[in-house]
């Protein structure tokens, strides 16, 4: 009986260790996020609003700072992304870092759409947020809610860093993006993973 | 069962999955705190630390990891479901931004990434994104160089950060492919170690290194591949 308990002992020990072991798998923790796709790029990844948009990397990490350190230029940065078509897009979030003397951040998640019988974009705003004062490391979501229609349209995060009457900032690294992530629910529920036991592929 | 022999059991129990479950968690990356390094790969040399995998470098010829890679990438296809399923994602020149504006950089004609003589900025990144949870096998970089004094190393990048909160990224090197001579155009891979891509709290990046401008276009980036299972 000893030898039967001290057995059962030994491995249930091994499998909590074999559990400890397994590989992160942050997706699949039961967070009740399962369901949902998320997509991000970097702030590097985005494009300037024109050649008068001074920007450096922050601190090697892919950030985007605005380097408009005195009045002029252009002060915007655009994130053009493409998600899948028909997809439901319900939130953009931003990651970024904005400490005190900055200029105020506005993010707009913005559409723009041509028809064959449009000659000109119709351009909207789909949702916007503003960013002011000292907030240090930020997160800043933007709620969406909306059907991709890659056909016509084109979507993007549009930021700008303030009028371009001041400086941005004083110094590279005080307003800076980091990271634009974009949710949407996953359309299928089986084929997310191929049929691949968590950790076993 | 004496009180006593069940409380040596469970101790027992209990100092096993502790000892296997320490060994099983000890971190297999290693903080790169050095200023020149981090400098080296771009990063603020007084910055935080960035992280990096004990990884050693596989020293086998070309030709015997294609081979071994390529019976991989079979299992792999195999463990396919649909024909669709896409398992890799590259970058090449046009998807690059160097560190700073104004810098002065080609991209040729077919996609080759250089920055010019009069560069003053030595790195460039592209994002890249895989599909969520899958894991990161292969990555494959495609250069030329033609300079024997100057190279250009290509490197993977992820970046953390909180879920539903700001904070500073943590960032890990995933893989480094370091050039080196005079190898003219050329083909090099090497095995990531074993991460899946976190798409939730995660994002991803690959960085162009280049040692110096002066090589102009005979160094060169032409395209970065990320290959998962």
């Amino acid at each position: 009986m000893n030898r039967l308990m001290i057995i059962l002992c030994m491995a249930l020990a091994m499998l909590t260790s074999a559990a400890w072991a397994a590989p992160e798998f942050e997706e699949s923790r039961g967070t009740g996020l399962e369901d949902r796709e998320f997509r991000s790029w970097v702030g590097m990844g985005g494009q300037p609003g024109s050649s008068e948009a001074k920007f450096r990397s922050f601190g090697g990490t892919s950030a985007y700072s605005c380097a408009n350190f005195a009045a002029g230029g252009d002060r915007k940065v655009r994130y053009v992304f493409t998600l899948p078509q028909g997809e439901f897009l319900e939130w953009v979030r931003v990651w970024g870092r904005k400490v005190d003397g900055t200029a105020d951040v506005t993010l707009r998640l913005r559409r723009s759409c041509m028809s064959q019988s449009q000659t000109v974009p119709s351009t909207v705003t789909l949702s916007s947020t503003q960013i002011e004062g000292n907030v240090g490391e930020f997160s800043e979501t933007l709620p969406v809610n909306v059907t991709i229609d890659n056909l016509d349209c084109k979507y993007w995060m549009d930021v700008e860093f303030g009028p371009n009457s001041q400086a941005c900032s004083a110094s590279t690294g005080d307003l800076a993006i980091y990271k634009i992530r974009t949710q949407n629910p996953l359309p299928d529920l089986i084929f997310w993973d191929r049929f691949i036991v968590s950790g076993s592929n | 069962m004496s009180y006593i022999s069940l409380t040596r059991a469970l101790l027992a129990a209990t100092l096993l999955s502790f000892s296997v479950g320490i060994a099983a968690e000890t971190p297999d990356v290693e903080p790169i705190t050095d200023p020149d390094a981090l400098q080296a790969r771009g990063f603020d040399p007084d910055g935080p630390p960035i992280y990096r995998f004990n990884q050693q470098a596989d020293e086998r010829a070309l030709d015997v990891r294609i081979e071994e890679r390529e019976q991989i990438e079979s299992q792999i296809a195999l463990a396919g479901v649909s024909v669709q399923d896409v398992n890799w994602a590259s970058v090449q020149a046009t998807d690059f931004q160097f560190l700073a504006d104004q810098n002065s950089y080609t991209t040729l004609g077919n996609h080759s990434l250089s920055c010019n003589t009069d560069g003053t900025n030595l790195f460039a990144d592209a994002p890249i994104r895989f599909a969520r949870n899958r894991r990161l096998r292969f990555l494959d970089v495609w250069t030329r160089d033609d300079s024997v004094d100057h190279n250009v190393d290509v490197a993977l990048y992820q970046a953390c950060q909180p879920m539903w909160s700001g904070g500073a990224p943590v960032v890990t090197e995933l893989g480094l492919i370091a050039g080196s001579g005079s190898s003219g155009e050329r083909f090099q891979f090497i095995s990531l170690p074993e991460v899946y891509a976190q798409n939730r709290t995660c994002t991803y990046w690959v960085r162009a290194m280049f040692s110096s401008c002066a090589a102009g276009t005979t160094v060169a980036v032409h395209k970065v591949r990320v290959i998962w299972d």
